[in-house]
């Protein structure tokens, strides 16, 4: 009975170590991919392949998806048509959230600038920057006058941002943005667009294929059959929503071409954001 | 990037559970419950004892054997990730030393002076050392290769049909992977003579401990570092007389306690301290009055 008493004892306290890891511990480790689901948001262990569903602070629709540099926020804009929403920093880990700012319109698509400082917005015309810490000093540092921006990237130099607009034929144009010097040329005709982390390769998406572009010959190659790719922080491999597997996220290993289904949802994969950093 | 997990080949997982649980009740009840290690240890003076030996001979034949051979996987796909081993070697060693500083101090509030722990104190250093031995190249880290690195991975890939609710499928992989874990551990039970009573009982417990080195690996995906918390768990090797409350099993609580201190409290704090100074929100009016 004595012994019987001391594990009792014993299991209320790993009882409550367990508890408390699982309250405080929540998360995954190391390279992680977020994507999002309608009103929801997933993230992806990549070793593991452990799918984790987030709890953001609303029930809205998402669009726009993006890391802070530092790994530790997810910058979401929440909308419910006809409200347009928030722009909304939201760190899944320390199980935070920040309105940042209410959304101009639905706004199109966000993103963090290189810098780590500032956020990227569109509201369908206009390209806005504004500082992490005080949003309300944004500004408009560019101007679509015949186009509909809809997507956004930042190149890691963080001297470009490529903003994507309809041509009116259903199909997107990605536009690329000098933000030093304030010109814009047109560039291909893509829905998705990502640089590598070393800025020395593109891979995009057109008509749900993804291509391999190496920005100074202009040479793209076919990869695979699907959208929305994204690069690993080492620039190794991509992820992206396959179109030959319904809801299937997949890996793929850019030297090798092999790949591995990370993860399958019963709804339509949105954007997704690889993790950039280690969680602290 | 880390890349992700081989599925074991198809068999596997059964294989392992049948060898392990065959070759532990064998180890259990006749080479333990006969004294067969009890001359070497003699030999060696407590440094080299049977948990040392016969864990290294199962992670031989289970790890190496049946999951790398057999099911066609990498020693990274089970945890064993070389450039690992040094963060996990500073961070036991740092958990050690901190759960070292409370028991003197404890020691020296309870008893109003620092001693050396009995075990030192009688010069039975060689036979807690070995303990401790045996616990880091042995039984630690063959449990931890085996059911953190290889089950809980293999099973969670096995489990397929998460849809809306991927806890359900990551919940029950752990609870079957570890439930697996704890059963393992009836013959060594049966050896030590526990009643039915106190072994339901130790097995909910193991299930538990299970749970928390799971969820320590998934938090740091670093499987030496689990090694290094199940070890002092098993084997706290406390160097001075410490407060009854941490003697015995407390100072392995002590030890799981500070753990999930480390790896999951601090952290978290940190992380709520570094979001706390972000940014306020933009009051609702302001973007209309602003653009």
């Amino acid at each position: 009975m004595r012994r019987l008493g001391i594990l009792a004892r014993l299991y209320a306290c790993g009882a409550v170590l367990v508890g408390a890891a699982l309250i405080v511990g929540h998360g995954l480790a190391a390279d992680e991919i977020a994507f999002t689901t309608d009103d929801q948001i997933y993230v992806v262990d990549v070793r593991m392949r452990r799918v984790e569903r987030l709890r953001p602070p609303t029930h809205d629709q998402l669009r726009g998806l993006g890391w802070s540099p530092d790994g530790a926020a997810l910058l979401i804009h929440d909308y419910d048509l006809p409200q347009t929403g928030d722009i909304m920093l939201y760190a899944p880990y320390g199980r935070g959230w920040r309105r940042l700012m209410p959304a101009p319109t639905v706004v199109p698509d966000v993103a963090f600038a290189a810098d780590a400082e500032h956020i990227l917005f569109t509201d369908g015309r206009s390209l806005f920057r504004a500082p992490v810490d005080d949003p309300a000093d944004w500004m408009r540092i560019y101007s679509f006058n015949s186009v509909l921006t809809r997507y956004l990237a930042s190149s890691p130099d963080g001297a470009v941002a490529a903003v994507f607009g309809s041509s009116g034929l259903g199909a997107y144009r990605v536009y690329l943005v000098d933000t030093v010097s304030d010109t814009m040329h047109p560039d291909l005709i893509a829905e998705s667009y990502a640089w590598s982390p070393d800025g020395a390769r593109v891979v995009y998406s057109n008509q749900n294929q993804v291509y391999l572009l190496d920005p100074v010959t202009r040479r793209a190659t076919f990869v695979a059959n699907g959208h929305s790719p994204v690069w690993s922080p080492d620039g190794a491999s991509i992820a992206y929503v396959s179109t030959s597997r319904a809801h299937t996220l997949v890996l793929r290993q850019i030297a090798s071409g092999q790949e591995v289904t990370l993860a399958r949802t019963r709804r339509t994969i949105g954007a997704l954001a690889w993790r950039p950093a280690r969680r602290s | 990037m880390n890349a992700p997990i081989r599925p074991a080949r198809r068999g596997t997982l059964l294989l392992f559970v049948i060898v392990h649980a065959v070759l532990i009740t064998v180890v259990n009840l006749w080479l333990f419950a006969s004294g067969a290690f009890h001359p070497l240890a003699q030999m060696t003076g407590g440094l080299v004892n049977g948990t040392l030996i016969v864990n290294l001979v199962l992670a031989a034949i289970l790890v190496w054997g049946v999951c790398l051979k057999l099911g066609f996987l990498r020693a990274y796909d089970v945890g064993w990730i070389p450039h690992q081993l040094g963060i996990g070697l500073m961070t036991t060693l740092a958990l050690w030393t901190v759960a070292q500083l409370i028991h003197l101090a404890a020691g020296a509030a309870s008893n109003g002076s620092v001693a050396l722990s009995p075990a030192f104190a009688a010069g039975q250093s060689g036979v807690a050392i070995g303990a401790l031995i045996g616990q880091i190249f042995g039984n630690a880290l063959f449990e931890e290769l085996a059911y953190r690195g290889f089950l809980f991975p293999q099973l969670y890939l096995r489990l397929h049909g998460s849809g809306e609710r991927p806890w359900l499928r990551f919940v029950l992989t752990l609870l079957i992977s570890q439930a697996i874990f704890a059963l393992v551990h009836i013959p060594n039970r049966l050896y030590m003579g526990l009643s039915a009573g106190e072994i339901a009982a130790d097995l909910a417990l193991l299930t538990l401990w299970g749970v928390l080195f799971t969820l320590l690996y998934l938090h740091t995906d670093n499987l030496f570092i689990v090694v290094g918390v199940h070890a002092l768990g098993n084997a706290p090797t406390t160097l001075f007389a410490t407060a009854p409350a941490l003697a015995g099993s407390g100072s392995s609580l002590l030890i799981y306690g500070l753990a999930v201190l480390g790896v999951f409290a601090v952290p978290a704090l940190l992380r709520w301290w570094r979001l706390r100074v972000l940014v306020e929100p933009l009051p609702p009016e302001a973007w209309a009055s602003e653009n």
